[in-house]
């Protein structure tokens, strides 16, 4: 207290001039900056603390800046990127899955159907001779002229085959072919 | 960490390992308030005083570990403080050469660029009066107007006598006043 009254006698005693001033800052400080300091130079300090390290180590690495020259979209026609990329890949998954759908109910379909319409039992036991009756005339012969091939006429001979006694077999074949098939039946 | 501890408590606190973080946190806390006025009716802007102010902590930091109490731990701060203000001036000053902005009153102008400024007020008139003065009388009228500082401190923080300091106030203070008188 005795040392501030001597500070403001001092210079009084210079000038009655500063007895009209306020000894006040008229600066301003951010709010809660001297709460906030001592973590910032907490942080500060650890920076530091990595600089050096790397100083000692590979002091070319601190002249590299740290960014990494990746850059994120800020502009408004460039975030709908991002969107659109989920959207594709949204419709990409419908798509599949549609797909998938569309194999499995077709998949399904043609399986029961062919079921229905190869009735192999009803075929087997079917009067012939009757169903080829209901069929006109004009269909048969268009039928018999795509299918000329497969028709067997009653004009081509066809080879009759009898089966060889096996007496007779024995006596074609060579002793040789004799010993290889009875050392391949046993 | 109490912040009335003393300066020897803090020290101590500091020099045990497991209570370093606490001891230095008790000394930046103590005295953050008393650095940052220092450095910023040096440096005006608040930005500047922020940078220079972390950087004179994070000395104080790795400077402590070897602090022998030869001097008092305030003078010491002070001393740190003040060095890295006037390096942080030299370096604008510089800057202003090399840009062609020599003539301009770089710190006057930050005065006239607070928000806040207004000519017609004594207390702006006293910043303007105080930044037309050499840095080095600036310190001299700063740490005894503002901080109250005995001559006898003031003279082991800034290595000069006590009667070349009270000069120098003086003559500090009779400029300041033609300066508000005839702005």
């Amino acid at each position: 207290m005795h040392q501030i009254k001597t500070i403001h006698e001092e210079l009084e005693a210079l000038s009655p001039f500063w007895t009209t001033i306020q000894s006040q800052m008229p600066y301003e400080v951010p709010a809660h900056y001297f709460e906030m300091l001592p973590s910032m130079v907490r942080a500060k300090i650890e920076t530091e603390a990595v600089y050096e390290e790397l100083e000692l180590v590979a002091p070319l690495l601190n002249t590299i800046p740290k960014q990494t020259g990746y850059q994120i979209p800020v502009s408004q026609d460039r975030v709908p990127l991002a969107t659109t990329t989920v959207k594709m890949f949204t419709w990409s998954k419908i798509a599949a899955a549609a797909g998938l759908i569309g194999i499995m109910v077709l998949g399904n379909y043609f399986y029961t159907s062919e079921k229905q319409s190869f009735d192999y039992s009803a075929y087997i036991g079917a009067d012939h001779t009757q169903i080829i009756e209901t069929i006109s005339d004009s269909t048969l012969l268009s039928y018999m002229d795509v299918h000329e091939k497969l028709i067997v006429s009653p004009d081509v001979l066809v080879q009759e085959y009898t089966l060889e006694s096996e007496e007779a077999l024995i006596e074609k074949s060579s002793d040789q072919e004799l010993l290889e098939y009875i050392q391949s039946s046993n | 960490m109490d912040l009335h501890l003393d300066d020897t408590s803090l020290l101590a606190a500091f020099h045990n390992h497991t209570t370093k973080e606490k001891g230095f946190n008790g000394i930046v806390k103590k005295y953050q308030e008393k650095l940052y006025w220092h450095i910023r009716r040096m440096l005006v802007s608040h930005e500047d005083t922020n940078d220079v102010l972390q950087m004179v902590l994070v000395k104080v930091w790795n400077g402590l570990e070897n602090f022998r109490a030869d001097s008092k731990l305030y003078t010491w701060l002070y001393r740190i403080a003040t060095n890295e203000t006037l390096t942080f001036i030299e370096k604008e000053k510089k800057r202003a050469i090399v840009s062609l902005d020599q003539d301009s009153d770089i710190f006057g102008d930050k005065v006239k660029a607070d928000t806040h400024f207004d000519e017609n007020k004594l207390i702006w008139r006293l910043q303007l009066a105080i930044k037309s003065l050499p840095e080095k009388q600036q310190l001299v009228f700063n740490l005894r107007y503002y901080d109250e500082m005995p001559y006898q401190q003031m003279s082991e923080l800034l290595d000069t006598s006590e009667g070349a300091l009270k000069a120098s106030y003086h003559h500090a203070a009779k400029k300041i006043e033609e300066f508000i008188k005839s702005y």
